[in-house]
């Protein structure tokens, strides 16, 4: 008699887990970046549209797959078809390699807070060159912030061939990164389900925390206008509805296995096709929360910079022409300008290629995504706030507590096939089952402490999700409507749940996501092979800026190994199971 | 070059009459302006003997560029430049030359300002007692880089609002604590989970241990 599945403790404790993964990072540092580059305000169109077409039906989908067969996502797709078991475990593989890099961004956010408790926070100064005389010139060159992250943080080399050796630091960070998962981890659904309490709301209070001192800062108000400003030309640009689309799917998480595996510890009358549109809706407000937040930051660091550049120039012009100290103003700055172009044609000349041309829209037009917006557009922005240690330290646990929350989910989609398998778990209790896995993935994960750590990272941040996603989840909806039969599915649902199911899902299922999936699919086929050769952003220290390099070809081939490694698990473990069931059979198999 | 500012300086007196700006400054300097060469002390030409100095005083090799930013510094708080607050600084110029071991005592009349513009900026020199020659700049430079922090407090300004233009100030070495902070708030929690670990572990084998002396039915 085997042991009962473990079960959620209460229906809220899986919400908030569901919740805790698919608010993560994406919603903080992507998002935003979309709305800047897409419209601002229009672009909430194309994301709502795409929210209701795609990502609620396939967040359903994947729920309700897991609630009904009640395994990981292994066992799930065997159940529905023994040809799709690669399905699966494309699932386990991707999810696999997002554990491996995206606890680094975890153990990022433990360095900066344990640096946030130092009076001045070390990214606000540069410090000082050998002999004392003047600032550190590749500091000089780029920005504090940034010398910090480059320089200090990731101690960046100037192309992915070099590699360093491992950084100590930072290996210690993720040490620490991963320790935390497993206690998370450590118990299942126990511990699990407690944890996620905390980081599922911790965000949300620092959130509002924010969004109250963002707003009262000075300046705010300049970046919000110009995000909400809508840009309606957008709307006719596709690549804003192909954006919207792609951040939708995966924003919610979709493919990665963490949905079914979450779902599948829920009592079998769950309602969750209630929780889906809950999820799916949180998940979308609180990425229209944390962009209200990000760009009123926004709006007071460029605020900040053009007063700052404004200053410079006056300073100039006062030290140039002797004019009295404080007669200078932002406000007479031009008329004055006129006047010694005017009067003084041979000096002003001279001062003329010194001074900046100080533009409040070229600095809130600065886009910024990714690690760049978290780690160093946001920490300038906290280095001018009063009390800067404090919202310092706020900010970074509360990206903690979004990363953790997401690691949680990643390692779930891995731990429950495992736990599922009678082979494995007969052998080994589920904490060692755990350790190993954290001990494994953070073993791979010094890879990303050393030197050219960061540009691996970048790979696997580009190219170890992207296209395998789309097609699991293509297969996976595919499967369900055609494959084991929408009718039986929802006849299935119907005596689980008590509840029938709403035409629309059905239409949805069947028709509309599958077309939008293999669109998205196409467009990022043919985007890779347009582009050609692929390139990254490299740090130059000399110049203090970030150059543009080709990948290595072993690079390329590092790629294309994420690529096909989980999706070749598909038609691979189709054509093994095929060929057993032949051999079984005592058949020759038909000719190819 | 001291003509282009001295006019520079009456056209922008000029320029902000028209703008209303009501600052006592520019009306006391636009009353005395004088030819650079020559604004020595007057007193001092007068004391007899000594021959008329006849070097512009900022073309003198050994001259330094002052510049001070009062009203950055001190906002409201900001105190007019005038002829009291030069006499202090010849003061603190001739303290400082005065602190250097084996010198001839230099005495306030020594120490010569011209150029005296709006901003507030001015030259200024060491002459040696003779008054016959001026200082090395090397030795001026050392002595105010010594007394540099005194100077700046009797004026309330700091390094950045009171600027000897060829003198660079000594930065500020960074506190570096003996054990960076961070380690130390690291090492505190990592112990903590650790011990959670271990804690949660341990108990998941007492349990275990528990579950196969009882049949499970109990469970």
């Amino acid at each position: 008699m085997e042991k009962s599945r473990p079960l959620w403790a209460n229906p809220l404790q899986f919400v908030f887990a569901c919740i805790s993964y698919a608010v993560g990072l994406g919603n903080v540092w992507r998002f935003p970046y979309l709305c800047q580059m897409y419209g601002g305000g229009s672009f909430l169109v194309p994301y709502f549209v795409m929210l209701i077409v795609e990502g609620m039906p396939l967040l359903y989908l994947e729920l309700a797959v897991g609630q009904r067969m009640r395994q990981g996502s292994v066992g799930a797709w065997k159940t529905i078809s023994p040809y799709l078991g690669g399905v699966g475990l494309a699932s386990v593989v991707v999810s696999f390699f997002l554990s491996m890099y995206y606890n680094i961004i975890n153990a990022w956010a433990f360095w900066y807070l344990f640096h946030s408790f130092q009076d001045p926070l070390p990214w606000s100064v540069c410090p000082l060159n050998d002999n004392h005389t003047g600032y550190d010139e590749e500091c000089e060159k780029a920005s504090s912030t940034q010398y910090f992250w480059y320089r200090k943080t990731l101690n960046i080399s100037p192309s992915i061939q070099d590699s360093g050796h491992v950084q100590w630091e930072p290996a210690l960070c993720l040490v620490l990164a991963w320790l935390v998962v497993y206690l998370c981890i450590l118990r299942g659904t126990q511990s699990t389900g407690k944890v996620v309490y905390f980081t599922a709301l911790l965000p949300y209070c620092v959130l509002m925390i924010y969004l109250v001192r963002g707003l009262t800062l000075h300046g705010a108000t300049n970046g919000i206008a110009y995000m909400f400003t809508p840009k309606l030309e957008q709307l006719a640009n596709p690549k804003a509805w192909i954006n919207a689309a792609t951040q939708i799917f995966f924003s919610l998480g979709l493919g990665f296995g963490s949905l079914i595996a979450f779902a599948s510890y829920n009592e079998p009358s769950n309602n969750c096709q209630k929780h889906a549109v809950i999820v799916s809706l949180i998940n979308t407000s609180t990425s229209i929360f944390a962009s209200i937040v990000t760009f009123s930051i926004y709006g007071f660091k460029a605020t900040f910079n053009y007063e700052s550049c404004l200053n410079k120039v006056i300073l100039l012009l006062t030290n140039s022409f002797d004019l009295e100290d404080g007669f200078l103003t932002a406000s007479n700055l031009e008329q004055v300008k006129g006047y010694l172009a005017s009067t003084f044609p041979g000096k002003y000349s001279e001062v003329l290629p010194q001074m900046r041309n100080c533009s409040l829209q070229s600095e809130l037009a600065t886009a910024v995504q990714g690690t760049g917006l978290s780690f160093i557009v946001y920490t300038e922005a906290i280095k001018n706030m009063e009390v800067s240690q404090l919202w310092s330290v706020l900010y970074f646990f509360m990206l903690l507590m979004l990363g953790i929350g997401s690691m949680l989910g990643n390692t779930a989609a891995i731990l429950t096939p495992l736990t599922d398998s009678k082979v494995i778990s007969s052998h080994l209790p589920k904490e060692a089952i755990s350790g190993l896995v954290c001990l494994v993935n953070c073993v791979i994960g010094l890879v990303f402490t050393m030197e050219s750590g960061n540009y691996w990272f970048d790979i696997f941040n580009d190219y170890a999700a992207t296209l395998s996603l789309l097609l699991i989840v293509l297969v996976e909806t595919i499967a369900v409507c055609y494959v084991y039969g929408l009718r039986r599915f929802e006849s299935d649902l119907e005596a689980m749940t008590g509840r029938g199911l709403n035409w629309y899902w059905k239409a949805m299922w069947a028709g509309m996501s599958p077309l939008l999936i293999v669109s998205l699919f196409v467009f990022y086929l043919s985007d890779y092979i347009l582009t050609g050769t692929l390139q990254y952003q490299a740090w130059d220290a000399f110049q203090g800026q970030l150059v543009t390099k080709d990948y290595p070809p072993y690079a390329l081939a590092v790629i294309g190994l994420l690529v096909a490694s989980s999706t070749m698990c598909i038609p691979l473990v189709a054509l093994g199971t095929f060929i057993t069931r032949c051999l079984k059979r005592g058949d020759t198999p038909p000719a190819a | 070059m001291a003509t282009v500012l001295d006019s520079a300086h009456i056209e922008h007196c000029r320029h902000r009459r028209m703008f209303h700006w009501t600052a006592p400054l520019c009306t006391i300097n636009f009353e005395s302006t004088q030819p650079p060469e020559l604004r020595a002390d007057q007193n001092d030409s007068l004391r007899g003997g000594s021959s008329p100095r006849m070097f512009t005083c900022g073309d003198a090799e050994n001259a330094f560029k002052v510049r001070l930013s009062i009203r950055t510094a001190l906002g409201d708080k900001a105190y007019a430049w005038d002829t009291n607050e030069e006499y202090l600084f010849k003061a603190m110029v001739a303290f400082s030359m005065r602190k250097v071991p084996n010198r001839e005592t230099t005495e306030i009349s020594n120490v010569l300002l011209c150029n005296v513009t709006q901003r507030v900026s001015f030259w200024f020199v060491v002459t040696d007692p003779s008054k016959n020659h001026t200082l090395p700049a090397v030795e001026i430079q050392s002595a105010i880089r010594m007394n540099r922090n005194r100077i700046n407090n009797a004026f309330f300004l700091n390094d950045q609002t009171l600027e000897f233009l060829k003198i660079p100030s000594t930065l500020a070495p960074p506190t570096d604590p003996s054990m960076p902070i961070w380690i130390i708030i690291f090492s505190v929690i990592f112990c903590i989970v650790i011990v959670a670990v271990m804690l949660l572990i341990l108990s998941g084998i007492r349990q275990r241990r528990r579950e196969t002396f009882r049949p499970l039915g109990k469970l």
